[in-house]
């Protein structure tokens, strides 16, 4: 019986995305930023079971089951306190929420965007949107690091252990600092660097700089959203 | 005196060209912007000084937009080369160039420029500083300046080549921007200037007030079409020598649809000057230009307008006052043919050169046609050789001694010998789409294939050989010279184009709407009756310019103003 059978698979367990809107200014859609899985494997092209349904199966109009599941730290500090923004690829996702936000609020703390991706031309995502909230201010900074563009690739770290003054500076003077993105690779090294820095900056040994950056998580001003 | 100046009267750009210093804009602060692709508005002015246009790929203009990306951007950088002629080394270089940071593609330009298409910004300066290298430079290949000075491009055709080639450069150089802006922001080099000198002694801050082009032609040849440039120089050559030059104003091709006081104009001979009087000359009316030239409507800024406003009489009486002389009486001068003439001609000195038909202008790689490589390769072996770029977007293999040597690399690469259609030898397209921003309609990319289907009709007619000369334009702003074609056509909408009939093979005689607004199978209809009557009924030697007009399927353009799109 075909039932049955069903039943013996094992279900698809479903897929986390962040959010990438807020409702304060697109009311009561949910925008979501998904990356297209594709990758060949013994000749054939396959893709995502769930990136490749959205971008490729989907159509407008079409009813989709989703649930929320809330990160109830990773959220704007409430009083416009001055933020830093750390993300690669799709990670870039709650940001562009946090800068809607705070565009439909009238909101204009001090910000400070870095955002790695391969290519400049082809996935700087929401450039536009960027490129509109520097304008307007809502913005204050970016940093981008696309690391297929030159020849030795450079990542969002980088472009950190680059401002790494500046960085501290922000951090010393009460920036909450968030992380979003790529848990294995992206979060290690920025995780490593941001140590580096702490040390280097605040002319601590490595275990102080842990202690500096583990306070700052109890504190609720290190936030991330790995995956 | 700055204070008198009342900008809101003004076009905008006068205040830009004004506010620049010298040219220099923020053009530095746009480079280092990472966050877009694009060079500030001002600065995407301000960058044509230093030969750069700020362009986006129009094919994928929607899609980027759907993906919330800015257009891709990219940049057209024209190399200044007066008189077209570069050595192997310079051919080496732009080969290179145009491989590692353009489209793989090198585009000659109607006025013996190379273009490089498609260079990110990221990579403009590394571009420039690779042109550098050459010796080459980009300099007012662009802007409201004098543009790259145009000279008869063939060394073969004529004892006189070489001297009016020097011309060219001298004329360049004594109209070359003396603005330090390029190298600073180009080269990182500080160039030390004396406060008390006049930054530009010829320009001024607000340079002219639209742009000027000069070109030098050698009668019988009209390769250049000396009558369609703002000032025009004709080489008058007696006994084998150089006697001086007939001068032209007025000349110039832009005109705008649905604007009636913006046409295309031919050159007026006004005189004759000696060699020793040349850059004087061209000087006073390129000051006169800076002077009265229309800084209010930039449609109606060309030399021509200033002529036609004020009369030619009054001009020539302004540039007499000014030079404290009056030039001499025109001296006798004929042209046969515009265009150039194809194939091996030895030198008066002995030398080789080899006139190439490049299609489109543009030096590339098909799968059927290696002829980037081959060019590099006669590049890369043959060191005596010059590359000259000819005013018909093609290109002369000159004034070598190793012409078995040539013969045998452009054979090996089926570029030479090769067996082309009257019309399709006589052919100009402009790039217009993808990556020109003034484009209506297509030009490069699409005339081949007309050509292919017009040449099924000549063929019907035996009209193969007939040499016909054709132009398209993506726009009337003219950079093709379609207003001296004898087929021209000009780009209104996708898919559509006006056609233009009754220029002639001299280049002295504009020509005049047929109909308007054509599809392709409108294009094809109209013109094969045409051709009918043609095979049928054309006199001997007579060109199919001159014979739509005695047949009167069209009257002549007497003069630009009658001119109607």
């Amino acid at each position: 019986m075909p039932g049955e059978f069903i039943e013996l698979l094992r279900p698809l367990p479903p897929r986390l995305y962040s959010i990438s809107s807020s409702q304060e200014a697109v009311g009561e859609e949910v925008h979501i930023t998904v990356s297209k899985v594709q990758y060949t494997n013994k000749g054939r092209v396959r893709v995502g079971a769930c990136s490749g349904y959205l971008a490729e199966t989907l159509e407008a109009d079409d009813e989709v089951l989703v649930y929320i599941e809330k990160n109830k730290n990773f959220r704007l500090p409430p009083n416009g306190d001055p933020i830093i923004m750390i993300g690669a690829g799709t990670g870039i996702a709650p940001y562009r929420a946090f800068l809607q936000h705070r565009e439909a609020t009238g909101h204009k703390g001090k910000s400070w965007l870095f955002f790695g991706e391969r290519r400049f031309s082809s996935d700087f995502l929401y450039q536009v949107e960027w490129q509109k909230y520097l304008k307007k201010g809502f913005l204050g900074k970016i940093d981008l690091a696309f690391s297929r563009d030159q020849e030795t690739k450079s990542y969002v770290q980088h472009r950190l252990s680059r401002q790494q003054e500046k960085l501290f500076k922000w951090m010393n003077d009460g920036a909450y600092l968030y992380l979003c993105g790529d848990k294995k690779k992206m979060a290690v090294d920025v995780e490593k660097t941001l140590l580096e820095i702490i040390s280097k900056q605040g002319g601590m040994t490595s275990e102080k700089a842990k202690e500096y950056l583990h306070r700052l998580k109890k504190e609720k001003r290190y936030l991330t959203e790995v995956y | 005196m700055n204070n008198q100046i009342d900008w809101s009267k003004l076009s905008k750009l006068e205040k830009i060209k004004h506010d620049s210093n010298y040219l220099r804009g923020t053009l530095t602060e746009s480079l280092e912007d990472p966050v877009t692709g694009a060079i500030a508005e001002d600065d995407t002015q301000i960058s044509k000084f230093h030969g750069i246009y700020q362009q986006h790929d129009r094919d994928i203009e929607k899609e980027r937009k759907r993906q919330k990306l800015e257009p891709a951007f990219s940049f057209l950088i024209r190399v200044r080369l007066p008189g077209g002629i570069a050595t192997p080394d310079q051919w080496l270089q732009m080969d290179k160039l145009a491989d590692k940071y353009a489209n793989g593609t090198l585009k000659l330009t109607t006025r013996q420029a190379f273009q490089l298409h498609g260079v990110i910004k990221r990579n403009l300066k590394t571009t420039i500083q690779g042109i550098n290298e050459a010796l080459l430079d980009t300099i007012a290949a662009c802007g409201d300046v004098n543009r790259n000075v145009m000279s008869h491009a063939n060394p073969a055709e004529s004892v006189i080549h070489e001297q009016v080639y020097q011309l060219a450069g001298e004329l360049s150089a004594r109209l070359t921007p003396q603005t330090p802006a390029y190298h600073e922001i180009w080269l990182n080099k500080q160039l030390v200037v004396s406060t008390k000198e006049e930054i530009e002694p010829v320009y001024g801050r607000r340079y002219l007030p639209r742009k000027f082009k000069i070109g030098i032609a050698i009668p019988p040849y009209n390769d250049i079409d000396v009558f369609s440039q703002d000032l025009g120089f004709i080489a008058i050559e007696e006994n084998g020598r150089l006697a001086g030059y007939n001068v032209t104003v007025g000349g110039g091709m832009g005109s705008t649809f649905g604007n009636p006081d913006t046409y295309p104009r031919l050159g007026d001979v006004i005189g004759f000057c000696r060699p020793g009087q040349v850059l004087e000359v061209a000087e006073k009316i390129v000051l006169i230009q800076k002077d009265y030239g229309n800084r209010q409507d930039r449609k109606r800024a060309r030399l021509k307008y200033t002529i036609d406003t004020n009369g030619l009489e009054w001009f020539k009486y302004e540039l007499n006052n000014r030079l404290g002389y009056e030039l001499s009486p025109a001296r006798k001068f004929k042209f046969i043919r515009n265009g150039d003439r194809y194939g091996w001609k030895q030198g008066p000195n002995g030398k080789w050169s080899l006139n190439l038909f490049v299609e489109g202008g543009r030096v590339k790689d098909t799968e059927t046609l290696p002829l980037k490589t081959a060019i590099r390769e006669v590049a890369g072996k043959v060191d005596d050789a010059r590359f000259i770029l000819t005013g018909n977007q093609n290109l002369i293999i000159a004034n070598t001694q190793q012409k078995e040597k040539v013969a045998r690399i452009l054979k090996k690469h089926g570029v030479w010998p090769a067996s082309l259609s009257g019309l399709r030898k006589n052919s100009i397209a402009c790039v217009a789409l993808n990556t020109c921003g003034l484009a209506f309609a297509e030009a490069e990319r699409y005339l081949p294939d007309l050509i292919g289907k017009i040449e099924t009709i000549l063929k019907e007619y035996d009209l193969l050989k007939e040499e016909i000369v054709i132009r398209m334009t993506g726009c009337p702003n003219g950079c093709g010279r379609p207003y001296l074609a004898e087929i021209g056509l000009i780009g209104k909408s996708i898919g559509h184009y006006n056609l233009y009939l009754g220029g002639n093979k001299q280049g002295t005689r504009l020509n005049a709407l047929y109909r308007e607004t054509l599809t392709e199978q409108e294009i094809l209809d109209t013109l094969k009756p045409i051709f009918a009557d043609f095979a049928l009924n054309k006199a001997k030697n007579e060109s199919f310019g001159d014979f739509v007009i005695r047949r009167q399927y069209i009257s002549a353009t007497e003069h630009g103003r009658d001119f109607r799109h």
